[in-house]
């Protein structure tokens, strides 16, 4: 009997590595494991055995069941294994076609900067103000201190709707109407949004998009002017940013400065960009003129006040490498569609 | 303002490169524009001294010279006749070159050898006038052998300054030295001329207008009008200005110097022995200098002789009572008007050197000594005898002082400037400062006229102490809250869903043109007066226009699809109301298709393409709208909604009206929406109630509708909803079918609900009874359950 019990195993053994699939395997566990296999046959004959031998022989038969299930179990899972894998490569896709994805339009790129701008304020505590684009000529001219046939209006050629009504030339006079309702109260806003000068080439479009900042408060000075400026052209351009502020005349402010970052093409050093400077000029500012607070109600005994301004289309043809201001308004969608994903 | 580099440096002393006084003045808040050379490059050429004149054998129209240089003599052909022994000319000899590279070179003409070239002024490309053509005629003092551009100091450069609005001061070389001098440390004020010896004639002049404070004229008798010397004419050449002859050069040379705009009349030409200065009368015309005539508005400020006018002040004279070339008698002209020119120019068009300088402001305290500079030069540079100065007004200016603390100047720089090194800024510029301690008072002279306050006065000691020194800091105030309103951010939010339903934000122009306007059957915009274009002159009243121009321009580039929407105003005109009106739309349009996949048919876009979009949006912005047929003058009678939020309308969309796209010559369905935003900002739903989701399952159930035409799918999920009542969770319309075995004019939707109840499980029954209900409801609105 251990002779027989041997030989199965050694038989069974071999057969159970061979089979070629989980239905044979099947087949064999049967004939050899099942009720009626080979084993049970074999066991059948423990009562013709002397007393003393069975239990020896009971233990070599559930060594050999032992073996054989292992080996049952191995194999099943190798076929399973095998099985599971000859599917999945049936499966495979080609992942580089194109995804069922819903169509995905772009948000224009004077908007991703004038939102990026604007979040760089709001996280210094300004509010945003809002006005009309069609003006009267007291907001966008007399009360900033260019009063009629004022020779520095010709800065800023107009478009005039009739003698008292213009395109607003800046946003300017949204800050004048928040003055207003403000006064006497601290102020710190910003104001963006379109205006309009009679101008057209390359660098000038005859309807842009402006920001303007104004900040009124006691003590307000223009080291505080520079350290703002200083710290929206690093948070806009990069952290190595520096400014420059240059004396200049504004009607609406009092001293009055024209600022310049290192150039963002060379940062510096001086190229073709920057006609070698290493600067560029990105915006205008000033103490807000004692005239125009004055006007607008509040005493410039107590308070001083900054403001500046600046070319939303500037700073986006310095952020994308843009050099015909005209690319920005024609709304080729060629254009359009390089602007996917955000300004951060 | 252009002003020669090498007067400057004459002038002041300094020992500055171009390059550095560019710097300086770019950092006193004057940018230099331009460094440009007076003269072209020349080399080769000397002084040299005719010795000796004679024809030439084989021409008539040549000359043999023998010229000197000092160091060797020359042969040399010339075809000028404006020459003779003894005189000084510039040589060009062999290997100089000229202008334009024209290189000289050792020649023969018709048989004699010349070894070099006499020149012209053409030939050295210098502007110059003179008594004749031919060869440029130098001093007779000129020193032969001295390099040309050494000797007429051709190397001289022409800074094209910057200058601010408000400093008209500026515009001359008394305010630029005094400038310059401040920011180099060492005031400097310009020398006056000496008293001329004067004779009385008498010649009166009044004023009889506001806008002319003082008013001064001389005669001056027995000039000779010719061309200025040569250092003269260098001199306005290197200030940009083009001589013409000696009287009117020294008016341009001494408003240069000082600021001081003169007038030259040719005295004997006057109307009357007097000037009166008035405004012109209704009607009074005058031909002026560049031969129009004008027609004088009582706006205008006249000069005026025996009644007549003779000169538009400060802008422009009159064509007979001009200086020429036979004038023997002149009347000097220096007065000041007052920035009332600067209409007077504007309306006839002339813009002047002198008009720009009367608009920013002249100095009374110079016109007396500009009056008396001019009358030297004159008698120095024409003969003449010089008359008595006769005015009327007064030179007074009202001088001022401003009042300011070193504490209140730090204050607005937020610096820390001692108060020597501030005295010492102002008084550098020419400011007399008084005072004790930290309060000084500023004595402001007439000619800075730009300092009215005493943040002018800190502006001045911040330009000089540099704005690059002034520290960094923030504002100190109160701490304040930096939030988007809520229709700010909502503008985003808009952006952002848009552009997720594959449309590409734009940004047109606000204004459009007539065509545009007529050919989208707009209603009137607002007019620009002056537009820059034709094509740009008026303010859009609708968002249709941009869309239209904007879809054109890319099915014209080459797009086969447009998927576009904008954020912007719209303007109309508001007759009651001081401003137009302003309203902010967010508009789009759909044209062509879908953007393709591999896996599916091509889909054009459509009315549903397009009510897609907008409910995206609504939903996006959690408002509940209901979509319904609705008309709008602009679009397919058919194909056109409108999206309600209660009784409000949030905007129309549909198809652009074919015959407003074959208008436009487009060949498309153009798929439009144009929505209000302020409306939208109204109702969206901020907060959500929140619903516990139902424990109990939900029951299922399909209805297939068979129905006329005409009864739209909104009417019938209105009635599901209705007889359904609060236990119908959802109604979803998955299949609309026409044709077929349907009878003509039917169609057959198919709809499935969804009954639930929020605490227990509904029965099949109250099911069965709910279904029996809706059905009944969709019979009577005229719709059967399909067999
Ligand atoms: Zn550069």
């Amino acid at each position: 009997m251990e002779e027989k019990l041997k030989a199965l195993k050694e038989q069974a053994l071999p057969a159970i590595s061979a089979a070629g699939d989980l239905t044979e395997l099947e087949e064999i566990r049967l004939s050899v494991l099942g009720k009626k296999g080979q084993l049970t046959n074999v066991l059948r004959q423990m009562g013709s055995l002397p007393p003393e031998e069975r239990p020896l022989m009971g233990k070599l038969a559930n060594e050999v069941r032992d073996a054989l299930e292992a080996a049952l179990a191995e194999r099943r899972r190798d076929l399973v294994r095998e099985e599971q894998r000859q599917k999945l490569a049936q499966e495979k896709v080609d992942v580089t076609l194109p995804g069922r994805r819903p169509p995905r339009g772009t948000i224009h790129p004077l908007s991703h900067v004038r939102r990026r701008i604007e979040d760089i304020f709001l996280g210094m505590g300004y509010t945003i103000e809002e006005g009309p684009e069609i003006e009267t000529d007291y907001y966008n001219f007399v009360a900033l201190n260019l009063p009629k046939h004022h020779p520095a209006r010709d800065m800023q050629d107009t478009f005039y709707i009739d003698e008292e009504t213009v395109l607003r030339t800046h946003t300017s006079p949204v800050q004048v109407r928040t003055m207003e309702k403000m006064r006497p109260a601290p102020l710190k806003m910003i104001c963006p949004g379109k205006v309009y000068r009679k101008d057209d080439d390359a660098t000038h479009s005859p309807m842009f998009l402006q920001v303007e900042g104004l900040v009124i408060d006691k003590g307000i000075t223009l080291a505080d002017l520079k350290g703002t400026l200083l710290l929206f052209a690093q948070q806009m351009f990069g952290p190595e940013q520096e400014i420059r502020l240059r004396p200049s005349f504004f009607p609406f402010t009092e001293p009055s400065a024209e600022v310049d970052i290192l150039c963002t093409a060379c940062g510096g050093q001086g190229c073709r960009m920057c006609g070698e400077t290493g600067w560029l000029e990105i915006l205008g500012a000033g103490m807000v003129h004692p005239q125009v607070l004055k006007m607008s109600g509040y005493d410039p005994a107590e308070v001083s006040g900054f403001a500046f301004g600046m070319g939303i289309d500037r700073v986006a043809m310095l952020v994308y490498g843009i050099t015909d201001i005209r690319h920005l308004y024609q709304n080729d969608l060629r254009t359009l569609k390089q602007f996917q994903g955000g300004l951060s | 303002m252009k002003i020669s580099y090498n007067w400057l440096k004459e002038t002041l002393g300094f020992d500055l490169s171009p390059q550095e006084l560019a710097a300086g003045l770019a950092a006193a808040g004057f940018p230099v524009e331009s460094i440009a050379p007076l003269a072209p490059e020349i080399t080769g050429v000397v002084v040299a001294e005719l010795l000796e004149v004679k024809a030439h054998p084989n021409a008539d129209r040549l000359s043999l010279t023998k010229v000197s240089d000092g160091a060797a003599i020359y042969d040399v052909v010339c075809g000028a006749h404006n020459i003779a022994q003894g005189d000084k000319v510039p040589l060009a000899k062999i290997g100089a070159v000229l202008p334009g590279n024209f290189k000289i070179k050792k020649s023969k003409i018709r048989g004699e050898v010349s070894e070099g070239m006499l020149c012209s002024a053409d030939e050295l490309q210098l502007d110059l006038v003179q008594d004749s053509d031919g060869i440029l005629q130098l001093p007779k003092n000129a020193e032969i052998g001295r390099d040309i551009n050494a000797y007429l100091a051709l190397d001289d450069l022409i800074l094209d300054v910057e200058l601010t609005a408000n400093r008209g001061d500026l515009l001359s070389l008394r305010g630029l030295t005094t400038e310059i001098g401040a920011f180099l440390g060492k005031p400097f004020s310009l020398e006056g001329p000496k008293e001329p010896e004067t004779v009385d004639w008498g010649f009166p002049v009044s004023i009889e207008t506001d806008s002319c404070s003082f008013y001064t004229g001389r005669l001056i008798k027995g000039v000779q009008v010719g061309p200025s010397p040569l250092w003269l004419q260098l001199r306005l050449l290197a200030c940009g200005m083009r001589p013409v002859n000696n009287i009117v050069d020294i008016a341009n040379l001494v408003m240069l110097e000082w600021g001081q705009p003169l007038h030259t009349f040719d005295a004997d030409k006057l109307p009357g022995h007097e000037i009166t200065v008035r405004q012109a009368r209704a009607g009074e015309t005058m031909i002026t200098l560049d031969n129009k005539e004008r027609q004088l508005e009582p706006s205008m400020m006249l000069i005026t002789s025996g009644g007549r006018p003779v000169t538009i002040a400060g802008v422009m004279g009159s064509l007979d009572s001009e200086v020429d070339a036979n004038t023997t008698n002149i009347f000097l002209e220096s007065a000041v008007f007052d920035a009332s020119l600067r209409l007077t120019a504007k309306a006839l068009g002339i813009s002047s050197e002198a008009g720009s300088r009367f608009e920013k402001g002249v100095d009374p305290a110079v016109t007396a000594i500009a009056s008396q500079r001019a009358a030297n030069l004159i008698r120095e540079l024409a003969g003449g005898e010089i008359g008595a100065i006769t005015s009327a007004g007064t030179d007074r200016t009202a001088a001022w002082s401003i009042p300011v603390s070193i504490a209140k100047i730090n204050g607005l720089l937020g610096a820390d400037i001692p108060r020597e090194q501030a005295v010492s800024f102002l008084s550098n510029l020419g400011l007399k400062v008084e005072g004790e301690g930290d309060s000084l008072m500023v004595h402001v002279p007439g000619r800075r006229q730009d300092l009215l306050s005493w943040q002018d006065i800190a502006e001045e000691v911040g330009r000089l102490y540099g704005f690059d020194q002034i520290p960094v800091s923030l504002p100190k105030g109160a701490l304040t809250l930096g939030m988007r309103k809520k229709s700010q951010s909502l503008e985003w939010q808009v952006r952002e869903l848009l552009a997720g339903c594959g449309l590409h934000e734009v940004m047109p122009y606000s204004f459009i043109s007539p065509e545009m306007a007529e050919k989208s059957w707009e209603e009137s915009g607002v007019e620009i007066s002056n537009p820059l274009t034709r094509e740009a002159s008026i303010m859009r009243s609708s968002m249709l226009p941009s869309l239209l121009e904007t879809v054109a321009y890319n099915l014209a580039h080459g797009q086969d699809s447009v998927a576009i929407f904008e954020v912007g105003n719209v303007f109309r005109p508001e007759p009651d109301s001081p401003l137009p009106s302003q309203v902010l739309r967010v508009a789009g349009a759909l044209v062509g298709r879908e953007p393709r996949h591999w896996q599916q048919p091509v889909v054009s876009y459509d009315f549903f393409a397009l009510k897609g979009v907008v409910q995206q949006l609504l939903l996006g912005l959690g408002i509940e709208a209901e979509i319904r047929q609705e008309p709008h003058r602009q679009l397919h009678p058919g194909r056109c909604a409108a999206a309600f939020a209660g009784n409000i309308c949030l905007g129309h969309f549909g198809q652009v009206h074919p015959a407003i796209v074959a208008e436009w010559k487009l060949d498309a369905e153009i798929w439009v929406f144009d929505l209000d935003f302020l409306a939208l900002a109204q109702n969206t739903r901020q907060i959500v109630q929140f619903i516990p989701p139902s424990r109990y399952p939900a029951i299922r159930r399909d209805l297939a509708l068979e129905t006329n035409e005409d009864i739209a799918a909104g009417t019938l999920m209105a009635i599901i909803r209705e007889a359904g009542g609060e236990l119908l969770e959802e109604v979803e319309c998955f299949d609309v079918y026409t044709g077929g075995n349907l009878e003509p004019g039917g169609k057959s939707l198919a709809f499935s609900l969804s009954f639930r109840h929020p605490e227990r499980t509904l029965q099949d029954k109250e099911v069965q009874g709910l279904v029996d209900k809706i059905i009944g409801s969709l019979e009577e609105g005229g719709a059967r359950l399909r067999s």
